[in-house]
């Protein structure tokens, strides 16, 4: 049987490669020090700059079962009595085309959705960055969230035509126009699970 | 004698930009080239990051080049460059967290961006630091003049727009063609571009060179 030499070589490689290892380590240890970012407060400044009432409390979503491909990442109650929805919508079946997804704040108060902006996306500017637009978003201000199918088997499919409200579509950017759409029924879900709509 | 010296230092700075363009001459990054030229702030931005990412990348590996062991020189050059290149990605989260959204997966792409291992491996893990500094302020130049150029024309033609700036009249006459937003236009701006480029470098090294050459003849029937 060959026995395992260790030579000099095989000590230099590890050795420097493990030094190397360790200094990277520790200067992006150092940066992160520095860049750390607290989401729940980007979250609570991008909210702040969307509704103008504050933030009262923080509602939990444990045990919440939302749509599929969508994630209730974060629920607030207002101070004036308006729910705050971030959902977040994966990259699913004919929604949404960049690979991080895309995330919506949707404000629904007294069972009508007051506000809808665009939090998170990597979508083309000029194509799929057009949903996030104020104006093409304002179109859901106003509506009523029984006006907004939500399927009772979780299960998201488009085109939706279903409810009374369908939103119009941003020219070549069908699938981010779904995945907007898919963050609002998720927001309106979990209006009518968490507290809102009961 | 001095003279010839500075400049020959600094020469990687000019030949990164024109010469040895990375876009246009050598090809080099085409992936994130067509990805994210989508706009001209885009294009910007990804080629500024990667310029930091160059330079610092290729000061470490200059400075290492006599520690590194030949074997397994690939893995630590990608080590390094990991490095600078999540530093980047954290900074641009903290700081431009728009910019970061809009690059999406293309900043952590930069790690395997083939300008970055080809630059440390023809390069700077062959000369000193200053020069290595150099190549990379010049390449990432290059690359970053490339990626704005092709931005600005893709966003201008495709949107109507500049740096996310909307041009009224070229809206209303109904200019904006989307097809230049998308990868079929990418691949067409990206290959009239390199027509043009390399023309336009090629015919400006025809005159240096015939400059050059009068020079010549000049001194020559001077000094008979």
């Amino acid at each position: 049987m060959k026995k395992l030499k260790i030579g000099n070589e095989s000590v230099r490689i590890v050795v420097s490669l493990s030094v190397i290892a360790l200094v990277a380590a520790l200067l992006l240890a150092a940066v992160n020090l520095f860049t750390q970012v607290n989401e729940k407060e980007e979250l609570q400044k991008a909210i702040a700059e969307n509704y103008s009432s504050p933030i009262a409390e923080e509602i939990s979503t444990d045990g919440y079962v939302g749509l599929n491909g969508t994630e209730l990442q974060a629920a607030y109650r207002a101070e004036d009595g308006a729910y705050i929805f971030l959902i977040h919508v994966s990259k699913a079946n004919r929604v949404g085309y960049s690979a991080d997804g895309v995330g919506v704040i949707t404000v629904i108060k007294d069972g009508v959705i007051v506000k809808v902006a665009g939090y998170s996306h990597s979508e083309t500017p000029g194509l799929g960055a057009n949903a996030f637009k104020e104006d093409y978003l304002k179109q859901y201000e106003g509506v009523s969230v029984d006006d907004i199918y939500v399927p009772d088997d979780l299960e998201l499919t488009f085109p939706d035509t279903a409810g009374n409200f369908t939103p119009e579509k941003v020219t070549s950017a069908t699938y981010t126009t779904n995945a907007v759409f898919a963050a609002v029924k998720g927001a309106v879900r979990a209006y009518n699970e968490l507290g809102g709509g009961l | 004698m001095k003279k010839t010296n500075l400049r020959e230092t600094f020469e990687p700075l000019t030949t990164g930009v024109f010469k040895n363009n990375a876009t246009f001459r050598l090809v080099l990054g085409t992936c994130p080239t067509l990805a994210v030229t989508t706009s001209a702030l885009n294009g910007l931005s990804m080629g500024l990051a990667t310029t930091f990412v160059l330079v610092c990348s290729n000061a470490i590996v200059s400075l290492m080049r006599n520690f590194i062991p030949r074997k397994v020189r690939i893995p630590a050059y990608i080590l390094v460059i990991a490095t600078f290149s999540t530093m980047v990605q954290m900074i641009m989260r903290k700081w431009l967290p728009d910019m970061y959204e809009s690059l999406g997966l293309f900043l952590s792409l930069v790690v395997v961006n083939c300008i970055l291992l080809a630059r440390a491996e023809s390069f700077a893990s062959l000369n000193p630091v200053l020069p290595s500094v150099l190549d990379g302020i010049g390449i990432g130049l290059g690359f970053t003049f490339s990626l704005t150029l092709l931005g600005f024309i893709r966003e201008l033609l495709g949107t109507g727009s500049v740096f996310g700036f909307e041009i009224k009249p070229l809206i209303e006459a109904g200019l904006p063609m989307t097809i230049f937003i998308l990868p079929a236009g990418g691949f067409m701006v990206y290959g009239f571009m390199m027509v043009l480029f390399n023309v336009a470098v090629k015919a400006a090294e025809n005159k240096i060179a015939a400059v050059k050459a009068a020079k010549a003849f000049r001194s020559e029937g001077g000094d008979e």
